[in-house]
């Protein structure tokens, strides 16, 4: 029956979802299973802001007093957006890049075929699993306990969000915000239903990646793509535990995906408000959400520079559609904090200032700790050894887009990097604590490799993006 | 011969004299443990299950290190074969770089991954068989009973003063046990998250004698949980 209720339940989020995606024209005809998967992303997002919202405005939670407004919502734009779409759009559209009607070749039995059943039975067990132990486990690990689960507790009893008296309270909200949604939805607190989220969101990243991966190479390297993904343990581990880091992995990569799709898209402006929301939402779920979205702004510049034949001005108006999204739904719960006069880190011990001229000796042990990390632990298998040898063998045939992923990745070692030797989060990046803290910090954008293994791996083939599609 | 063709000539001849320096140890040390060297050992080094996800080893040394040595031992071998025998001229498919990187990793990921499947088949075996509160108990031992224990005698929501002998200055076991009864105990506010609320109730985990813990205050009711700890109601 819980089953049931909460299926019904996840409706709505994926509902808010998928009209938002309807009413932008890129998910005017997206394949149906990508349309959920960004809408289970958008939807959950939104879900949480709107939680925020109403305890901003003072009204106690209730599963009444958050799904009702919802739902009448969901209905009137349902009303609109089926009569758009019985009226307006066009049937299919692909994907950009995608090349739409070519005929599928019959497959026979042949190496391609066992690869597509090994890769799909391969991809099914693990997807299964990750179901399996997030609902079959309960939350037992000292993070997910006391600063995520303990929250949404405290959420679901109290119904409402005391931000000052609340344990770490300078951390964002999205995931205890979800977890007492649950619990609303239960009628009662659950400690296995509330990491329903997770697989949840390990489903849905699988998806939009293989659609993303179908537009850049085939279908068979598509699979393959998922099947790599799930070949890391600690990317199957944590979509099993209830930890901030899957889920800001989740919005982290997806914002920069979209960013690639808007650029190689022709309904642009589209695919870079949904990044634009993407990111946005990224902040709301872990601190480092924020400074991810400042890497995302300086990869959206580089986007902008390669443009070429665009004028400044249009530019401008791009760079505007993603950062009004990104920075307005940012600076929700900045606002919030600053109002219930939160500092931005609380008293994290980790941001405390603590650079001097000794500083610099701890860049041996910071590489060391990367290395160590990415080429002899369990949690990677060999995608990064595979991922650094393709980009360095193939480096003079790589296309604009592997390179751009490479960046990102180097932004994102680079910000940590900086933080080990300014900041004490260096005890977590090469100090005393890095077994607890590297790998997941790493987590964050780890899946970005699989799409440069995939594009560096196909250099001489792979999509290059020089001009303006439509002014090229 | 051209110079350049030289140039590579040399330069394998290099990488093979490094890849002697680097890797010769690591296969000596696995020679001389060649008796505790099977197959399923070397299997089971690339998934550890309960581990924290590090990867086994063999001989004292990290199983990745043997795969880039016999990885790299591949590639320079290709590198020489190309610009030795080939004349700069290109591979053969199945031999080139990529393709030889890419069959190492299907291989690390098929070793992983049958190793991963028999660590699943006895986790889900077990977990299977446990009802909820066996799961609990599993990871929190008394604690998670505990605090059911003390929600069945103080239902709703309480403020309560917690005492315990714990050291809640060390992070493990007091100060994580804290945070689970925390946790677990809630609506049972142990840790003044509404203190404008007086506290209504006493909680005593973990003491000796948990009576005499007990501060000079009358009581309503006193029940005890095992033989550390109570729950005493304070008198309104």
């Amino acid at each position: 029956m819980e089953l049931y209720s909460l299926t019904a339940a996840l409706l709505i989020p994926l509902g808010l979802g998928y009209v938002v995606l309807r009413f932008l024209p890129p998910g005017k005809n997206l394949p149906f299973l990508l349309s959920l998967a960004l809408a289970f992303g958008l939807g959950t997002g939104m879900l949480t802001q709107w939680m925020l919202l109403l305890d901003i405005f003072s009204i106690r939670f209730s599963a009444n007093t958050i799904n009702m407004p919802l739902i009448v919502f969901l209905v009137f734009t349902g009303v609109g957006v089926w009569t758009l779409t019985r009226t307006r759009y066009p049937r299919k559209e692909p994907l950009p890049g995608q090349v739409m009607g070519t005929p599928q070749k019959q497959l026979r039995f042949s190496m391609k075929a066992l690869f597509v059943v090994l890769c799909v039975v391969y991809v099914v067990v693990m997807t299964a699993y990750v179901f399996w132990r997030a609902l079959s486990i309960p939350i037992e690990s000292y993070d997910a306990l006391v600063k995520i689960s303990y929250k949404a507790k405290i959420f679901f009893f109290d119904r409402k969000i005391h931000l000052l008296r609340l344990p770490h309270n300078y951390y964002p909200l999205q995931v205890p915000l979800l977890q007492s949604w649950v619990s609303f939805v239960l009628g009662r607190w659950d400690d296995y239903w509330t990491k329903i989220f997770f697989p949840l969101y390990f489903s849905s990243y699988l998806i939009i990646q293989f659609y993303f991966l179908k537009t850049i190479a085939d279908k068979y390297k598509a699979l393959m793509g998922a099947g790599l993904l799930v070949s890391s343990n600690l990317f199957i581990f944590h979509a099993t535990i209830a930890y901030m880091d899957f889920t800001i992995m989740y919005y982290n990569c997806v914002a920069l995906l979209l960013m690639i799709l808007w650029h190689r898209s022709e309904t642009k402006e589209a695919w870079l408000m949904t990044a634009g929301l993407f990111s946005g939402m990224m902040t709301f779920v872990k601190s480092e959400g924020t400074v991810y979205l400042i890497i995302h702004v300086i990869l959206l510049l580089v986007l902008l520079k390669q443009l070429k034949g665009v004028r400044l001005k249009e530019k401008i108006s791009h760079f505007l559609r993603f950062i009004i999204p990104s920075a307005g739904v940012c600076s929700i719960f900045s606002l919030y904090k600053i109002i219930q006069g939160v500092a931005p880190f609380g008293h994290d011990r980790r941001m405390i200032w603590d650079f001097g001229m000794s500083s610099i000796t701890r860049l041996p042990k910071v590489m060391a700790a990367y290395a160590d990390d990415l080429f002899l632990s369990g949690n990677w298998s060999l995608l990064w050894f595979v991922f650094f040898f393709l980009i360095i063998f193939n480096r003079k045939k790589l296309c604009f887009y592997s390179r751009w992923l490479s960046l990102a990745l180097g932004l994102f070692f680079l910000v940590y990097t900086g933080l080990a030797l300014t900041t004490r989060s260096f005890a977590y990046i090469g100090g005393e604590y890095t077994e607890l803290g590297l790998s997941r910090l790493i987590l964050h954008f780890f899946p970005l490799i699989i799409p440069g293994i995939i594009l560096a791996y196909d250099a001489e083939s792979a999509p290059v993006q020089e001009s303006y599609p439509g002014n090229g | 011969m051209n110079k350049n063709n030289l140039g590579h000539r040399v330069f394998s001849l290099v990488l093979g004299f490094l890849w002697i320096i680097f890797f010769y140890p690591l296969f000596k040390a696995l020679r001389a443990s060649s008796g505790q060297l099977s197959f399923e050992n070397i299997l089971r080094s690339f998934y550890l299950p309960q581990s924290n996800l590090q990867l086994g080893e063999i001989s004292g040394i990290n199983i990745h290190w043997y795969v880039y040595g016999v990885l790299s031992f591949f590639l320079i071998i290709g590198y020489y074969v190309k610009h030795h025998w080939l004349a700069g001229r290109a591979l053969p498919p199945c031999f080139h770089p990529k393709t030889v990187v890419i069959a190492f990793l299907a291989l690390v990921i098929a070793g992983q991954t049958a190793n991963r499947l028999m660590s699943f088949g006895p986790e889900i075996r077990y977990y299977i068989t446990k009802d909820k509160q066996q799961r609990y108990f599993s990871f929190f031992r008394g604690l998670h009973d505990f605090a059911r224990q003390c929600k069945n005698v103080l239902p709703g929501a309480h403020n309560a003063e917690f005492i315990s002998d714990l050291d809640f200055s060390e992070e493990v076991p007091g100060l994580f046990t804290y945070w689970c009864l925390s946790y677990y105990l809630y609506p049972i506010d142990i840790k003044d998250i509404h203190p404008q609320k007086s506290k209504d109730c006493v909680i005593v985990f973990s003491g000796n004698n948990p009576k005499s813990r007990l501060p000079r205050d009358s009581y309503e009711k006193i029940y005890l949980i095992g033989n550390q700890g109570l729950v005493a109601i304070k008198k309104q």
